[in-house]
């Protein structure tokens, strides 16, 4: 048990330092960092004077080892564009990014479970149909697109929500249903296949000769051990939402958190704040994948740590 | 061997072997036969037939140039709606541009940009695979590791960073999705490579003095086809998606040329008095993807039997 945490955590480790190696090597190396911050007019005398004061004439090697030095002690020096530390304003943003991401996988859960075993209990039934190829279009639907038809059917004819900004519970519905919308499309079909793996075992029928209620067996019997690849698959979403889909939907919706700050320091060319994010989500991203371990491993008892 | 007068009568025998000569047709024939049967997944690869089509011939099929403006027609609504041109059946954008002629011309970048990316990943990532696996031990823990490695990353960021870096193009987005998309392949391919391994042909053919190389390219791969052809084409799938995000966030392809997700993205200002402007090249996303998704699911079925009972069918 030890022994795999300790693992664990080296691995951890491994990705964090490559991810900011590889985010170094893209900053410093395959681009020039000094045009990009400096403005197009910006003369030769402005650019050398600017290489100079922030390091970047120094050998890579050296910028490296400052890089990751200063990293390590969570420093990753001013936002160009704020002036205030990059790192603080990245935390700064971290509380809107969970709740958005969060509320949306607890939707995903509670619409696709249910959806997911009415589905399999009754195999090409209409019903059944209907989640298939209901559950592919969320797959099939790209974000963005799906948060302004959103936006244009709720906020704009109907006015029910914000279409965008952040306060209440009347911003937060729109964007955390368009970002349940894939989560649920894959949620449905493992819960379905898995589901219909466990309804075709042969302890269903003992429990069933036991005269068990239906119901029963289907949530405390199949729904427990086909648990194990939806919970898998729930927490692996959640991770590429915070990673990825979370930035584009929150660009839609204006919502402020970390990913509306990666575009916006993009936008800005602002690297040392494009730095302190891609660390930060890279960071929440690994915690995630160790959860995601123990859950597998509470979940599922024949699962040792090894 | 001399043919002899009896050769003739074992004429049935003849025939057998002629098909055997000929098993890529043969093979089309039962493949087209069970598409036929199967009613989704005919759907699904009419639209992709479609889309690539239109591609193809954008210059034939598209009423219009995709980049010509006309301001005194801008913000025109559909042809069948309140105040719509017949002259342009999908409206005009904020310049006078015909959405239709946008939409043709786009899916041209999402094709490029999704065949490119799945054959360079999928190059990369099934070859990364079969060494892992075939060889296993240390090569197959460090290739494994590095893969983990790389999957952890948050691979959108990333690419969003290294383009910032780069410059947004098509040939960067290719670029970064590439490298974003090939440990999927790996994992796969590895995960089957290491079952042949254990297969008796694989030793038959190390027996009789093949070289590795041989055993994997010319032994092993082809069985690993089929469920590559499947992965490959889910993966054409998320690439499309994945390459209408960029654009949609400015990334890709630059204006005045067309892409989905950049016509959504210019789109996005208008909302309020075009719906028009966003709603079509998102449709045509969605239904790219979608006919792309049942081709795949209807190849995992056909290679697969054992799949058969999770066959959306609409005909017994």
């Amino acid at each position: 048990m030890i022994n795999y945490l300790i693992r664990r955590l080296i691995w951890s480790v491994a990705v964090v330092v490559g991810v900011s190696v590889v985010v170094f090597i893209v900053t410093h190396a395959i681009g020039d960092p000094v045009r990009l911050m400096l403005p197009l007019e910006a003369t030769q005398e402005e650019y050398l004077a600017m290489r100079h004061a922030w390091g970047f004439d120094r050998p890579l090697h050296v910028q490296f080892a400052d890089f990751a030095a200063k990293a390590l002690r969570g420093d990753f020096g001013e936002s160009l564009w704020q002036r205030t530390p990059a790192l603080e304003l990245v935390i700064d943003r971290l509380p809107a990014s969970f709740l958005l991401s969060f509320v949306a996988i607890f939707i995903a859960l509670v619409g696709s479970i249910p959806l997911g075993i009415l589905a399999a209990l009754r195999p090409r039934s209409l019903l059944d149909r209907v989640c298939v190829i209901g559950s592919l279009f969320g797959v099939c639907v790209p974000v963005f697109w799906l948060g302004m038809m959103v936006i244009l059917l709720f906020a704009v004819d109907l006015g029910w929500f914000y279409t965008s900004g952040y306060g209440t519970w009347k911003h937060l519905v729109l964007p955390a249903v368009t970002l349940a919308a894939l989560p649920v499309g894959r949620i449905t079909q493992i819960v379905r296949s898995s589901m219909l793996d466990e309804l075709h075992q042969s302890y269903m029928r003992t429990a069933r000769a036991k005269g068990l209620t239906e119901g029963y067996i289907i949530v405390r019997h199949a729904l427990k051990n086909a648990s194990i690849p939806i919970v898998t698959l729930a927490a692996w979403e959640l991770t590429r939402m915070l990673a990825g889909y979370t930035i584009v939907v929150e660009k839609v919706f204006a919502w402020p958190g970390f990913g509306l700050l990666a575009m916006q320091a993009i936008e800005r060319h602002d690297l040392t704040l494009v730095q302190a994010d891609v660390f930060v989500v890279a960071l929440i991203v690994v915690t995630l994948n160790i959860l995601i371990d123990f859950i597998y491993a509470a979940l599922d008892p024949r699962v040792r740590f090894e | 061997m001399k043919a002899s007068p009896a050769d003739t009568a074992v004429l049935p025998r003849r025939a057998i072997i002629e098909e055997e000569r000929f098993p890529f047709w043969r093979n089309l024939w039962k493949l087209i036969r069970d598409l036929s049967r199967d009613r989704v997944a005919t759907m699904g690869v009419l639209i992709v037939f479609i889309v690539v089509f239109a591609a193809v011939a954008a210059p034939l099929v598209a009423p219009y140039d995709p980049t010509k403006q006309n301001l005194a027609k801008r913000l025109t609504p559909p042809s069948w709606a309140l105040g719509g041109d017949a002259k342009y059946w999908l409206g005009t954008d904020q310049l006078g541009r015909d959405i239709l002629s946008r939409i043709v011309y786009g899916g041209r970048v999402s094709l490029t940009v999704g065949l490119s990316v799945v054959a360079i990943a999928g190059a990369f990532g099934i070859s990364i695979g079969l060494i892992s696996g075939y060889f296993g031990g240390r090569t197959d823990d460090i290739l494994m590791r590095l893969t983990d490695i790389q999957t952890a990353f948050p691979g959108l960021l990333l690419a969003l960073t290294i383009i910032t870096m780069i410059g947004p193009s098509v040939r960067n987005i290719i670029i970064v999705l590439s490298i974003n998309g090939w440990m999927v392949y790996a994992r796969i391919t590895r995960g089957i490579m290491l079952s042949l391994r254990e297969t008796p042909f694989v030793d038959a053919a190390l027996v009789i003095g093949c070289r590795h190389g041989r055993i994997i390219f010319r032994h092993a791969l082809p069985n690993l086809l089929s469920p590559l052809l499947t992965l490959t084409t889910l993966e054409l799938a998320r690439i499309i998606l994945a390459e209408a995000s960029l654009s949609f966030l400015g990334l890709g392809v630059q204006p005045p040329a067309a892409s989905w997700g950049l016509m959504i993205a210019d789109g996005h200002q208008y909302i309020t008095r075009g719906w028009w402007l966003v709603t079509f090249p998102g449709l045509a996303i969605a239904l790219t993807v979608f006919g792309v998704n049942l081709v795949a699911s209807w190849l995992r079925t056909y290679s697969d039997p054992t799949q058969r009972y999770r066959q959306i069918r609409t005909v017994e």
